[in-house]
């Protein structure tokens, strides 16, 4: 969990932007901006959209950064050569970033949503409250249940007392710490892939924030390229399994993890 | 750069091009102008927006008074080199400017009043909340200032939201400043006939849902000013320039042809 008031503060003292990736938490659960973030990312593919079927970003500017009161963003603060001499911070006030960031972004790499991918993410975002609202339920259920599990190493999930930014997902999080959590199975990799294997209801799939559920095992697929000391750098050990947790049923999803576990681990 | 205790922002085409300088309103800045600056530039004029003491990246103490405020641009003007200057400005800016013109400076050429009330009574529960509580009046002016289906939209060149813009622009200005430009609005008020001996050719473009500045408001210009015309664009409010650039600049454009 990031401590994003902690971080703003050291943020606000050195003259950065902070900028955070809201994609998991959603704006349904936390608003970083409140809590002194500068900027907002969000993978609309993910809990907007809902159901993995358009690809789509989101940048919220808060306009809050003063960026002429440091020499570090040039590229923002000075004219700039690609659009004709533009200085965006002199132009656009608390508007340059995203001034910057469309004129470049869209226009120059042609980063442009489509028609069709439009209606699919306002669609989704029309349900995003009582998606989420789901969401955080089955996974609280589903973080209690595994914990205590024989089969489980360890389990991961920011609104679990022993999760170690337990306290600050509680002050930062107070309607649920969102739908993803990992945990260690015994028997590292070998039962991993089996349990994935014999998930039923779980989709084995990459994405995360679908309406269904989804499982995968990192250290062998999104991780896989990545050495053993990078893995545990990046904290991807061997018998971690992260789950998307979707709004099924929520006795479906227990039933479907526990006949899983007990193949995973015979 | 600052000359004259004005931030200026100045973009200088050819000598003999014409020179176009933005004024800004209550609490406001020179980003106000951001989608005519450049665009006039790009058509061949000289432009050069600013940000009025106590405003925007302008650290200088705010001023009382509209007459203070066009005498710092007026004294400016006499350091430009052009000869052909035209001034436009918003809402107070649109204050500084008939005061300017009314000075009759030989290079000024041309004025063009955007969201222009004349005389500019602001209400005393505004004026009141300015001095008590300046964040809550700048909600209550852009709630009035942007009709709905712009709050809806936003801007339609950059797709920024417009009320967050605004708000942000506005939010940045040191505290009791917006009071002294509210009182300054308020306050001001030239003799009749000062504002008849003015020949200079006057635009004036309203909002048609514009609470702030409404069109009425401009009526007693329309009357008084010998050389005026009057264009209104449709659903847009108080924050003409952002919320439909296009037509602001197709209209200024037209202005500057005649």
């Amino acid at each position: 969990m990031l401590d994003i008031p902690k971080i703003s503060k050291i943020c606000k003292v050195s003259n950065i932007p902070l900028l955070v990736d809201n994609t998991i938490a959603t704006p349904f659960l936390l608003n970083p901006i409140d809590h002194g973030a500068d900027m907002v990312l969000h993978s609309a593919t993910k809990f907007i959209g809902g159901h993995g079927v358009a690809l789509g970003g989101v940048i919220i500017d808060s306009g809050n950064f003063k960026w002429g009161e440091t020499k570090k963003f040039k590229n923002i603060t000075s004219p700039y050569e690609g659009y004709n001499g533009l200085n965006y911070y002199e132009e656009f006030g608390p508007g340059a970033f995203l001034a910057r960031a469309r004129s470049e972004g869209l226009r120059d790499f042609g980063a442009t949503l489509s028609p069709q991918n439009a209606f699919y993410l306002l669609m989704g975002v029309e349900t995003l409250g009582p998606r989420m609202m789901k969401h955080v339920s089955n996974c609280e259920y589903i973080a209690a249940f595994l914990s205590g599990r024989e089969e489980v190493n360890w389990v991961s999930y920011p609104s679990l007392k022993s999760h170690k930014d337990f306290s600050i997902a509680s002050k930062l999080l107070p309607k649920g710490s969102g739908a993803i959590l990992s945990f260690g199975i015994k028997g590292g990799e070998k039962s991993a892939l089996k349990f994935i294997n014999s998930l039923k209801i779980f989709s084995h799939l990459a994405n995360i924030g679908d309406s269904k559920s989804l499982a995968i095992h990192p250290a062998s697929t999104t991780h896989s390229q990545l050495n053993k000391k990078e893995l545990d750098k990046s904290g991807v050990s061997k018998d971690l399994i992260r789950l998307s947790v979707g709004i099924e049923d929520l006795d479906d999803l227990l039933n479907d993890i526990q006949q899983a576990l007990k193949r995973a681990i015979k | 750069m600052n000359i004259k205790n004005l931030e200026i922002f100045y973009k200088e085409n050819k000598k003999t091009a014409p020179l176009l300088i933005f004024i800004h309103g209550a609490a406001c800045d020179h980003t106000l102008w951001c989608y005519q600056n450049r665009y006039f530039y790009n058509l061949g004029f000289s432009t050069l927006t600013l940000d009025l003491p106590g405003h925007g990246l302008n650290s200088s103490k705010a001023l009382s008074k509209i007459s203070e405020m066009s005498s710092l641009i007026n004294n400016l003007l006499k350091e430009l080199p052009q000869k052909n200057i035209v001034l436009i400005g918003h809402s107070m800016g649109s204050l500084i400017s008939l005061d300017i013109a009314s000075l009759k400076p030989t290079k000024l050429k041309k004025v063009i009043l955007i969201g222009a009330s004349y005389p500019m009574h602001v209400s005393k529960d505004l004026l009141n909340k300015s001095k008590n509580n300046q964040e809550e009046a700048i909600n209550d002016m852009i709630n009035w200032s942007l009709p709905s289906s712009i709050k809806l939209n936003g801007a339609n060149l950059t797709g920024l939201n417009l009320s967050n813009l605004v708000s942000v622009i506005m939010g940045n200005t040191p505290n009791g400043v917006l009071h002294k430009d509210l009182l300054a609005c308020n306050n001001f008020l030239l003799e009749d006939e000062k504002i008849q001996s003015i020949k200079l050719q006057f635009t004036i473009i309203a909002g048609e849902k514009d609470i702030m500045t409404p069109i009425r408001g401009s009526e007693s210009l329309l009357k008084l000013l010998p050389n005026v015309s009057l264009t209104s664009l449709k659903n847009i409010g108080h924050f003409h320039t952002l919320e439909n650039p296009r037509g602001i600049n197709k209209i200024i454009e037209k202005s500057l042809e005649i």
